[in-house]
């Protein structure tokens, strides 16, 4: 390998950037994986199965520690309690970085205790864990600089997001998807957009009084386009690493959550809204200033920045 | 050993932009690439995203009473669906309840019969159903190119004999 490359690949990759997107994306994951956990305590006694043997095949990350104490209920709850307080002092920005750690912690055990007992896996939460080791990772790799920013009172917009966090984050939640379409090759092959499938699904789950969920029974050429369009979407979500094509698979990605959403009603809401912020470009209209999230809670900072133009 | 390596880790860290900052990146990166091609399809939180990757063409809708004409719920029969589009086996640490129903299948006599003795079987209650036990199976499938459901052919309704 070209050593000359590398460095300038490392130094890239090392460069310092305004934290502001970094925190944006930030508190959405975090807030996230709060929400998420809600999930747990509220499907305790629906989901979790006790009855039945171990599966054979390896769930979780905690396959090896199958046992009665991973079949507690108290121990998901205790583990979700544990996500609420440390993601809390994580978006305000206390005990970092041991509630960041801790958040990414619990929150992937949260998670994987409940996958160990239920008799059906869901996949709204592989995504969030993954991005919340790799944000934990970057809080406890900056901290001195965040703490210098904080000194000087710039907390928000002091240079220390790496573009590594950014890069991380962008190629992992591109591989989840192309898994997704890549599996789908791998078991079904090409016939797997056959429109048939996609109908029986919307009939099994769909929401029978959205007029989308009608439109998807009625008609098999518009089953098999959609099909067609998430297969291909998913197959190449990998090339969203290169700038050219990143916007419009990410708006591809969106579309066809805000499909599965609006159609199935599925937790993918945060991972639509990680999407949008890594693939959209949230990040250079905030870099350049063009878009400023203060807005969102100080609408007269757009009639200021208005009336001085 | 762990408080040591965070302790490690805050206190003793290497200058800002050491490449050192890529050790979890890159291994999350590695695994979420890696892992599935070992033939291991999930193991949380990496996975081969296996969701709806199968594309089943008809699925079946269970109704089953007894000799009164009472609706018996399909769990005591071994009809329940578990399917939630994610291929069974991957991802949950607990196998499913027994039910023959799975997407794309359409059971034989014999499954249904089979199914139904286990479910009286492990439900214990053989004993309370007399006569017969009348399971309705719908399936739905393919209807004129354009649409799916129930396709009249193939459905049937089957009598499982208990006595």
């Amino acid at each position: 390998m070209n050593p000359k490359w590398t460095t300038s690949l490392a130094s890239w990759l090392l460069a310092r950037h305004p934290a502001t997107f970094g925190r944006v994306i930030e508190f959405f994951v975090v807030f996230w994986a709060a929400a998420l956990c809600s999930y747990l305590p509220l499907t305790q006694s629906s989901e979790r199965v006790y009855e039945t043997p171990a599966n054979d095949t390896t769930a979780t990350i905690l396959h090896p520690f199958r046992g009665p104490t991973l079949m507690s209920p108290m121990l998901e709850t205790g583990l979700v309690v544990g996500v609420w307080i440390f993601a809390t002092l994580w978006l305000f920005q206390r005990l970092l970085p041991f509630s960041a750690w801790l958040t990414a912690i619990l929150f992937t055990l949260a998670w994987a205790v409940r996958l160990e007992n239920m008799g059906k896996t869901i996949h709204v939460s592989h995504l969030t864990a993954l991005l919340l080791w790799v944000l934990a990772w970057w809080r406890q790799e900056t901290m001195a600089e965040f703490r210098a920013a904080r000194a000087q009172g710039q907390s928000w917009s002091g240079l220390y997001y790496p573009e590594w966090v950014f890069q991380s984050c962008l190629v992992i939640t591109a591989l989840f998807y192309g898994w997704a379409g890549w599996s789908k090759l791998a078991a079904s092959g090409l016939d797997w957009a056959n429109g048939i499938s996609m109908q029986i699904w919307t009939r099994l789950w769909g929401n029978p009084n959205f007029f989308a969920t009608q439109w998807v029974l009625e008609s098999r050429p518009l089953s098999m386009f959609l099909q067609t369009l998430s297969l291909a979407l998913e197959v190449f979500a990998p090339l969203a690493i290169l700038p050219i094509f990143r916007t419009w698979i990410g708006l591809g990605l969106i579309g066809m959550h805000l499909g599965i959403v609006t159609i199935f009603g599925w937790g993918f809401h945060g991972n639509m809204i990680f999407i949008a912020l890594l693939m959209l470009p949230f990040r250079q209209w905030l870099e350049e200033g063009r878009l400023d999230w203060k807005m969102l809670w100080n609408p007269s900072t757009i009639r200021n920045s208005n009336s001085k133009t | 050993m762990f408080a040591k390596i965070v302790y490690m880790n805050v206190h003793c860290k290497s200058p800002p932009g050491s490449i050192r900052e890529f050790i979890i990146p890159l291994a999350v990166i590695g695994l979420t690439l890696g892992l599935p091609l070992t033939g291991i399809v999930d193991c949380y939180p990496f996975t081969g995203a296996p969701m709806f990757n199968e594309e089943p063409q008809v699925y079946c809708e269970y109704t089953a009473y007894d000799g009164q004409g009472n609706e018996i719920p399909l769990e005591f029969l071994r009809l329940q669906r578990n399917d939630n589009g994610n291929p069974p086996g991957h991802g949950h640490g607990r196998k499913p309840k027994k039910s023959i129903d799975r997407l794309g299948k359409v059971p034989s006599v014999d499954e249904i019969e089979m199914a139904v003795w286990g479910g009286l079987f492990d439900n214990r209650i053989a004993h309370k159903v007399h006569g017969s036990i009348t399971v309705e199976i719908q399936v739905i499938g393919d209807l004129n190119g354009n649409r799916i459901g129930v396709v009249p052919e193939k459905s049937r309704t089957q009598t499982v004999w208990i006595q």
